[in-house]
């Protein structure tokens, strides 16, 4: 009785595996599809990819996305960083609330966040682009980049520290010699967090890009509201699924060395 | 001189004292000890002598100057840490010529110096190898070589051996005492093991509860201890209770005639007298010993090299005794037990923290 | 020395307060300035002070949406529960060779946006999508289905979204789960059936808690998925603000309804940590 109770409940897992994923496998291969329609069948072309890899605005797309990622995600390290050593070595007078201010990112919806910071604009009159997106990015990721890195502090064994300033090293190069290269890893890991995190950003970009700004997620959302379902569009899904995953993984390889 | 010196050292946590107006003072290429149970200030007292804790009361002088407020990278003060601290990410000569390259020492001195300290604690050829290959023993002796290849002209040593099996521990042990030796540094070593102090140190001082029990080389600490803790601590011993008497004499209450004691104590009051199993006689041995009484064997456990005797003089009184194993004697006999006035120490009560 | 610690740590915190002290919480002060209409057309600050963009919140059809968001958002969880529970059950508890690669399998579409998520739907259930040419192409329908723009579909994408986000945290506290607990209840009578309502189900408490909250409270604020699958019946308070500030342009009536959303958190979230403080005093 208890055989076929686990069957079932095993069979019932695959099926909800299987819901999961369908969704998105089908979406990667009728990309493939050598047709103008979505989803009758003609056959296996790379022919969408290439009207993408053609098309220059797509190519901008991809590179504000990437830019504006790859600050965020600097930027949010090094914050991250020092703020994580803040709430793991030292204890002060308000230091729960600062903590609980740092998770308010994290949990408040995104669409309230990404209306304040348009409003915020609007009153101090800073014009929409690729700055105010940036700047909003790396408002939110820095409590992204935070966790990660503070999970890695955390643990850190702070005798090697002792033993290099029994050896002679100051703070400063304490930290630079022995510190920071232990909780590299750690570090680029929230890095990577923030990077994806900017990368997939949507409704935030929405409403503080402007007319002029576009990234991948923007464009996306565009064809999708506008023309619908598309070969073209599953293509340019695809590419911006791969490289979500690639990051993921990187993400994972790194959370997984420790030394 | 005293090469480190503390004077009044106090030092809190909250509402706890973990170091309790401790004075005292190593010199120059001593093995000094600080021993005591866990939680009795001697790892505190160590990290306030590195710099990594601040007294809060109390002067530390390191080479008879003050340093109270100097930062342990200015301190010519070498560590080797409870758990090693080795720099994972570094290779082994990486991790032993940090120090140097904190001091700027030019890179082929640097280079010769880490072969030469290497070669001194028997691990040759050992520079390129990653920590995580090295057996525990081996990380030992690199945690030595990093502290030592700066020539400080104190190194101090946290519980080093805890961590290693027990034969790698005794063969270490031996290795320390000959790398001190050799050296010439003063070491300051910090332990809760009686046996590795006794056994390789100059001068050992008791902790307890943050406060020194005593201080004395290792013959003095074990066979006249100064109070009950560290007669306790230190090996087995008997506590008989009773007071001191004007005529020299020591009577305690459960025995019909006084003891006599060798006349280094001269005072008159409470004590009580310690005396270690080994040094008590039984059966007919006891022939013209200073303090012979009649007892009951109670207890007979066979250990191999010894017996550990449980004999009961009068109603009350139950003393241990290690005796030899070719020792004639059975469970319920009756037989004689005894020690010479100088086998036995009598510590005055109120002497203890 | 004291002190130079703690001026230390102010200086290393400094950056990221000042940081998020400008462009997050000061914006929030902003939106609600502008909810009380202490700001005007010309982005200059007026020392009045009016509920009226609230009022018109009550006399409006917002409070509707709310409800309706609410509603969406219980149902979402409520399903996410369902459907989570025995999945997290099987990772968990009977799965005994493979949990680690299970548990990653749940964890890699997390690593796909929302947006990406919800095309990939789209693919499927459009006019033109997949499961329509596969149905009319096997004869089995003779015109295509509307599965798209309706409230199901939304509830569809809403589940499908954030799935993994419940059964992340119950598998969590299934993983803590003693089996000999369960074993306990057995040699003390009780059937599977009662095994798991006496023993798991309230051991398992925390997960369900902790799931309930990160699918209920990011539902309630969700834009994308009613956006792209849903119609005019499925309009939800994320689809309301985007249209007050990107389409209508009023900023006053939106801050009022974006303060009032972001109190509903507050409030939800509020209820949540009360919650888990109490029951922490009731484990044993």
């Amino acid at each position: 009785m208890k055989k076929i109770g686990n069957k079932i409940l095993a069979g019932y897992s695959l099926l909800v595996y299987a819901f999961l994923y369908v969704p998105i496998i089908i979406m990667v291969i009728f990309s493939f599809n050598d047709s103008r329609l979505l989803a009758v069948w003609r056959g296996f072309s790379f022919k969408w990819y290439e009207s993408l890899f053609a098309d220059p605005t797509v190519w901008v797309a991809f590179y504000n996305s990437i830019w504006v990622a790859a600050l965020t995600s600097g930027v949010s390290m090094i914050l991250g960083t020092m703020t994580a050593f803040v709430m793991v070595r030292y204890s002060f007078r308000g230091k729960a609330l600062l903590d609980s201010a740092l998770y308010f990112p994290v949990v408040i919806p995104e669409i309230t966040e990404a209306l304040s910071l348009l409003l915020f604009y609007v009153f101090t009159g800073i014009p929409l682009g690729a700055l105010t997106v940036a700047i909003g990015h790396i408002a939110f990721a820095i409590s992204f980049a935070l966790i990660v890195i503070r999970a890695r502090l955390v643990g850190f064994d702070r005798s090697v520290e002792e033993a290099a300033k029994s050896l002679g090293a100051n703070e400063l190069r304490t930290f630079f010699h022995v510190t920071l290269p232990i909780i590299l890893p750690g570090v680029i890991a929230g890095g990577l967090l923030a990077f994806t995190v900017s990368y997939d950003d949507f409704v935030k970009t929405a409403f503080t890009a402007g007319p002029g700004f576009q990234t991948l997620p923007l464009r996306i959302y565009a064809m999708a509201s506008r023309g619908g379902v598309s070969p073209q569009l599953n293509a340019l899904a695809t590419v911006t699924l791969v490289i979500s995953l690639m990051l993921a993984v990187v993400r994972l390889r790194l959370s997984k060395s420790q030394a | 001189m005293f090469e480190v010196e503390l004077i009044g050292v106090t030092k809190r946590f909250g509402e706890v004292t973990a170091v309790d107006h401790v004075s005292l003072g190593v010199k120059k290429n001593e093995f000094y000890s600080f021993l005591g149970p866990s939680g009795c200030g001697k790892t505190t007292t160590l990290r306030i002598i590195a710099g990594f804790e601040e007294a809060d009361q109390g002067v530390l002088k390191l080479g008879g100057k003050e340093a109270n407020d100097v930062p342990p990278y200015k301190r010519n003060v070498g560590m080797v840490f409870q758990h090693l601290a080795l720099f994972p990410h570094m290779t082994v000569s990486d991790n032993i010529a940090f120090g140097l390259k904190m001091a700027k020492v030019p890179m082929d001195e640097a280079r010769k110096k880490v072969r030469q300290s290497l070669e001194l604690v028997g691990l040759p050829g050992f520079e390129s190898r990653r920590i995580n290959q090295l057996s525990g023993g081996q990380k030992q002796r690199v945690g030595i070589a990093r502290a030592l290849v700066r020539e400080p002209e104190v190194i101090l040593l946290d519980e080093p051996l805890g961590p290693l099996d027990l034969k790698i521990r005794q063969h270490m042990q031996l290795e320390l005492k000959r790398i001190q030796k050799q050296v010439g540094t003063t070491f300051i070593y910090v332990t809760h093991d009686q046996g590795e102090a006794l056994t390789m140190s100059d001068t050992v001082a008791v902790m307890n509860n943050g406060r020194i029990e005593q201080i004395g080389v290792p013959r003095e600490i074990y066979d006249r201890p100064a109070t009950r803790f560290v007669a306790n601590f230190i090996g087995e011993t008997n506590f008989l209770p009773g007071a001191m008497q004007a005529d020299g004499a020591f009577i305690c209450k459960t025995l019909d005639r006084p003891v006599l004691v060798d006349g280094t104590q001269t005072f008159v009051g409470d004590a009580v007298l310690s005396v270690r199993p080994e040094r008590v006689a039984v059966g007919p041995s006891v022939q013209g010993l200073d303090n012979v009484f009649d007892a009951v064997v109670e207890d007979l456990v066979y250990h191999g090299s010894h017996v550990s005797v449980s004999a009961k003089i009068g109603d009350e009184l139950t003393l241990k005794i290690t005796a030899n194993p070719a020792s004639p004697l059975r469970l319920g006999e009756s037989t004689k037990i005894g020690w010479n006035r100088g086998e036995a120490t009598v510590i005055r009560l109120g002497s203890e923290s | 020395m004291r002190k130079s610690l703690q001026n230390r740590a102010g200086l290393l915190a400094s950056p990221t307060v000042i940081y998020l002290a400008i462009f997050f919480f000061a914006p929030f002060a902003i939106v609600l300035l502008y909810s009380f209409g202490m700001i005007d057309l010309l982005r200059q600050l007026r020392p009045v002070f009016t509920l009226e963009y609230y009022i018109e919140f009550f006399n409006s059809v917002v409070p509707g949406v709310f409800a309706r968001s609410i509603l969406m958002a219980f149902a979402t969880t409520v399903a996410c529960l369902a459907l989570g529970y025995p999945m997290a059950y099987y990772i968990a508890v009977k799965s005994v060779r493979r949990k680690e690669t299970l548990l990653l399998l749940v964890i890699i579409p997390f690593w796909v946006s929302f947006l990406l998520r919800t095309y990939a739907l789209m693919t499927i259930l459009d006019v033109n999508g997949v499961l329509n040419v596969t149905l009319s192409s096997l004869g089995l329908i003779s015109k295509p289905l509307n599965l798209m723009y309706n409230p199901q579909a939304v509830l569809l994408g809403m589940i499908y979204n954030y799935l993994p986000f419940m059964i992340l945290p119950l598998y969590a506290s299934m993983e803590k789960l003693d089996k000999s607990l369960l074993e306990a209840s057995g040699s003390l009578g009780a059937g599977p059936l009662r095994s798991f309502v006496h023993v798991t189900l309230p051991l398992t408490k925390s997960g369900i808690g902790a799931g309930s909250i990160l699918v209920f409270v990011p539902s309630v604020g969700e834009f994308i998925i009613p956006q792209l699958l849903g119609g005019t019946e499925s309009f939800m308070v994320g689809n309301l603000i985007w249209t007050l500030f990107l389409k209508a342009r009023n900023l006053w009536f939106g801050s009022a309804v974006s303060i009032i959303l972001i109190a509903l958190v507050i409030f939800m979230v509020g209820i949540y940590m009360k919650r888990i403080s109490k029951g922490e005093e009731m484990t044993i």
